[in-house]
């Protein structure tokens, strides 16, 4: 059965919540999203050795195979045509690819140009790598090569070469332990050696398209504690969708019960006497309870604009035999997740909860091996495009619960809930698969991708202001 | 320092106690038992007995205790020091100076300007430290000096009166492309263009002329080593011969080491999994080896405990035998379970040795096992800093040879302000301690030889609030032997 067959006959809507599955060949296959049908729509990607496979909807999927030496992989609309392409560096090569429709010949791959980089001698196995850009207006293959990156464009013409800055006194991080060698005679040595060399683009106007900052800032902060020690205070930003630089540092405290404690950051506007801005950093607030973070997500569940605090804790067993006993037979737990709103007003987040997710989870969960908390596959993101934040989240190995929010909150049940025939191991992606606004959600186990949407909610709702 | 106490000694060993300022002494590597600590020892006065070298002063031996009153400043240098039959060699920025202790002062054996292939002094050091770069390659008494760079192995070579650069060792692999993980491609915001960084990791081994260079690489469901084997011609211009390179693939979680003295590189390891046989699903520590090349693992388990040494030579005979060791916390069914964990303060501790025979076979069974009952200050489920410590592998260690006899002695800290020491007898460890060492305060227990007279001592390390306290307060109990 082709994938399209088997996409098309696990394609099922269960209640209002749409699911696609996705076949996966093995546990060591790479899902990603890439550029799709458009430029607003991201396609599902699943790449088997050097088989790519692009699942641009429910009914359109296309193909590549990478020649066997390649290293790095793009994919990106080079032609403009809003269809994807594939652009592979195998070798000194850099080929094109098209996405072949089932049942189609493979395509085999035009030869744009030949270049050395240092991908070229790269001995690892096909990888997403960001290979295409503009520059000037002009579709452009950047390569990275010794002391620089050079654009080219598709005919291989070099458009321009970046020198890389060396950081450091030496350029490199080098250490080297040296101890004596305990099973060799009394002079020998063991030496433990890593050098590690880390150059950086430098930002000038003309590398603009190139010149987003590489990584994100490190989202935490060190802080004086009240103990005199340093804390890591961890945080997220005030406003997600603005870029005003207010920010809610976080950190929990376990002190026989968990609380997290949070400080508001805020980055106030300068004044006709002191131009520049500055930053008032707000009381220190406790809130019963261990935070919940989305990394890529918002939790704004009342569109204000604002950030608000999700919360979990579980009621403690007491301290005796028997009710450890009892523990350990139920099996599973209670969890209770709850949402406290950011007041703008007195700029801290409310600490009576407006809302609450309930359920039970399995108390192996609560052991916490290797877990920091007993919450699986949390998305906090607007999954029904109401502006509004809902959360996904497992409460069971094989299945998921989304709660979606709305004016009134959240309901005392899960709105929806879908069973999976396997183990759910990851949300493999989150996003806006059909530029719809509404995020789908990616959730892997071993054979299959499990592409989940919930319905739309219309018509959207614009970002309400926050009344008292 | 002061000679305070002597320690209680039940039947042969017993120990004399000395504060010495300034010690730290690491933990043991955990695949061969040994400390290699931040000290140094060596015989500055000639008096036959090896004195004791901090960073900032030296303990000079006097009836083979460091003694503080014939305690000496350490030369007031910025540089990084190695010890070499009696000579202190300190690597300074643009020099070297040897010198040698006599007449109440450090007097210079050789000075001169030197460029280094690499000088970078520890961001906590303002004077001296220690590092280990002599090594006699040519074996003629006088050591060569061995820096690794970003170049190779730097080999600097004395000619009269003078160290020179004789020879850039082209050994280190190249730098690698990290694999970093997959790029993001989507959404448009996201893609950036990036320099992928680059890195080499290597494991770099010298015996004699021999130099063994020891890389990895992910694999398909584990690690795959390279390791490369040179032989160098010192009077040869130091001119490489590759004896042999080969790869071997191992699960993740194993490490290079040498078990045994067949010349071969060993690898070991250990990782955690769940026993779903018992009542209650608990943690086993599986001890991983492979003395073969890779060919054969071999594996023992034991309940939910990580020693703080898994590979030590035991018994003396040159090959290095198993540890393992488990808690009792587990043993027998959820109730039981739960009753130790909630209200025993006393944890019962099983420490196990398996002997590696000729052909690199550890024992399917325990050759030697000792139980021990450990008191912590409270339940196990307080989490107390000395719970921790226990869980950490800290209050046990194997490491020592308090009386001298080839065998390795066991050390309990079996409470938070006392010591068990229980000597090896033939064919295992008696009931009773050979000693119990008693302090007031807790202590972290660290075992070292720190007088190198060949017995291992005991070094406290008083702990404030959880945590180590400044090396300053260590007090080390010396073994006296029987």
């Amino acid at each position: 059965m082709s994938a399209l067959a088997m996409i098309l006959a696990f394609a099922v809507a269960a209640g209002p919540l749409v699911v696609q599955s996705i076949p996966l060949a093995g546990p060591d296959d790479l899902v990603f999203l890439a550029h799709g049908k458009s430029s607003h729509a991201a396609g599902v990607f699943v790449l088997h050795d050097r088989v790519l496979q692009g699942h641009f909807s429910e009914s359109e999927a296309g193909r590549v195979e990478l020649p066997e030496a390649t290293t790095a992989f793009d994919v990106a609309d080079l032609d403009a045509d809003g269809r994807s392409e594939v652009i592979a560096v195998c070798g000194e090569r850099v080929l094109l690819f098209e996405f072949s429709i089932y049942g189609d010949d493979l395509d085999e791959g035009l030869e744009l140009f030949q270049a050395p980089s240092l991908l070229s001698a790269r001995s690892m196995s096909p990888s997403p790598y960001v290979l295409a850009t503009t520059l000037d207006e002009e579709v452009a293959i950047v390569l990275p090569c010794e002391g620089a990156l050079e654009a080219r464009g598709l005919d291989g013409a070099l458009l321009g070469r970046y020198d890389v800055e060396v950081p450091g006194e030496e350029g490199d991080t080098f250490i080297a332990e040296v101890t004596p060698r305990a099973a060799s005679s009394l002079s020998g040595l063991d030496m433990r050696i890593c050098r590690v060399s880390e150059l950086a683009i430098p930002p000038t106007s003309e590398m603009s398209p190139f010149s987003k900052p590489v990584g994100s800032t490190p989202r935490a902060l060190p802080q004086e504690g009240q103990s005199g020690d340093y804390v890591y205070w961890p945080w997220f930003p005030l406003k997600p969708r603005s870029d005003g630089g207010s920010r809610v540092l976080y950190t929990v405290a376990c002190s026989g019960v968990a609380e997290t404690c949070t400080r508001v950051c805020e980055v106030v506007s300068g004044t006709v006497e002191s131009p520049e801005p500055s930053v008032k950093v707000r009381a220190l607030r406790r809130y019963p309870g261990a935070i919940l973070v989305d990394d890529e997500g918002v939790a704004d569940f009342n569109g204000d604009g604002f950030a608000d605090l999700v919360l979990w804790k579980a009621p403690e067993p007491g301290m005796s035999v028997d009710s450890i006993m009892r523990a350990a037979a139920g099996k599973d737990w209670p969890l209770h997740i709850s949402i406290h709103l950011f007041l703008p007003d007195t700029m801290r987040h409310d600490p009576r909860p407006s809302g609450h997710l309930t359920g039970r989870v399995p108390i192996t969960w609560l052991l916490g091996i290797g877990q920091a908390a007993p919450v699986r596959n949390l998305v906090i993101r607007d999954l029904d495009g109401d502006g509004r934040s809902d959360v996904g989240l497992s409460m069971s190995d094989d299945q998921f619960s989304i709660w979606i929010s709305g004016p009134a909150g959240f309901a005392a049940k899960p709105d929806l809930v879908h069973a999976f025939p396997e183990r759910i191991d990851e949300v493999a992606f989150c996003a806006d698969l059909d530029g719809s606004g509404v995020q789908a959600i990616g959730l892997r186990t071993a054979r299959t991708v499990q592409v989940i949407r919930a319905p739309r909610s219309t018509p959207p709702v614009l970002p309400a202001v926050q009344t008292p | 320092m002061t000679a305070t106490a002597l320690a209680l000694a039940l039947t042969g060993v017993s120990f004399i106690a000395h504060d010495i300022p300034g010690l730290s002494v690491d933990s043991v590597d955990p695949f061969t038992g040994q400390n290699s600590g931040r000290f140094r020892n060596a015989d500055l006065d000639g008096d036959g007995h090896p004195d004791l070298l901090l960073a900032d002063s030296a303990y000079r031996s006097v009836d083979g205790w460091p003694d503080a009153a014939a305690a000496i400043e350490m030369p007031e240098l910025r540089a990084a020091c190695d010890v070499w039959q009696g000579l202190l060699y300190c690597r300074v920025r643009a020099g070297l100076d040897v010198m040698e202790w006599g007449e109440g002062h450090w007097r210079p054996v050789l000075t001169h300007d030197i460029v280094w292939a690499r000088w970078r002094p520890p961001d906590d050091s303002g004077g001296l430290w220690f590092e280990r770069f002599l090594h006699d390659m040519d074996a003629d008494g006088v050591p060569e000096i061995v820096i690794p760079a970003a170049t190779g192995l730097s080999v600097y070579v004395r000619d009269e009166t003078v160290y020179r650069e004789a020879a850039v060792l082209d050994v280190l692999p190249p730098m690698a492309l990290c694999t970093d993980g997959p790029q993001r491609l989507w959404p448009a915001d996201a893609r950036s263009i990036r320099f992928p960084s680059r890195a080499m990791h290597c494991r770099l081994w010298l015996d004699g002329r021999h130099v063994t260079v020891i890389t990895d690489e992910e694999g398909r469901g584990g690690e795959v080593w390279h390791v490369r084997r040179f032989a160098v011609d010192p009077r040869c211009g130091f001119e490489m011969t590759e004896l042999e390179s080969m790869q071997i693939a191992l699960p993740p979680g194993f490490e290079p080491c040498a078990l045994n003295g067949d010349g071969m590189v060993d690898f070991a390891g250990g990782d955690w999994s769940f026993s779903d046989r018992m009542p209650v699903p608990s943690p086993v520590f599986e001890t991983q080896a492979t003395t073969d090349g890779g060919r054969s693992i071999q594996v023992r388990r034991s309940r939910s405990f990580t020693p703080k040494c898994s590979f030590i030579d035991f018994d003396g005979d040159g090959d290095a035998d198993m540890i393992t060791e488990s808690m009792g916390v587990f043993d027998g069914g959820v109730r039981e379970t739960a009753n130790r964990m909630l209200t025993s303060r006393d944890v019962a501790h099983a420490i196990e040795v398996r002997f590696q025979d000729a052909r690199g076979r550890f024992s399917e069974k325990a050759d030697v096992c000792v139980r021990v009952t450990i008191s912590l200050d409270k339940p196990l489920w307080r989490q107390t800093d000395f719970g921790n410590r226990y869980l950490a592998g800290e209050l046990v260690d194997i490491s020592g040879d308090f009386n001298g006899d080839g065998y390795r002695d066991l050390a309990v800290q079996n409470s938070p302000n006392r010591i068990s020491l229980f000597e090896y007898a033939g064919r295992g460890f008696p009931r009773q301690p050979a000693a119990l060492l008693a302090f007031d305060d807790d202590a972290e227990v660290l075992v070292a030889d720190v007088n190198a007279d060949g017995l291992s001592d005991v070094a406290l390390v008083p702990r404030d609030g959880g945590s180590r306290a400044p090396s300053g307060k260590t007090k080390v109990y010396f073994a006296q032997g029987e």
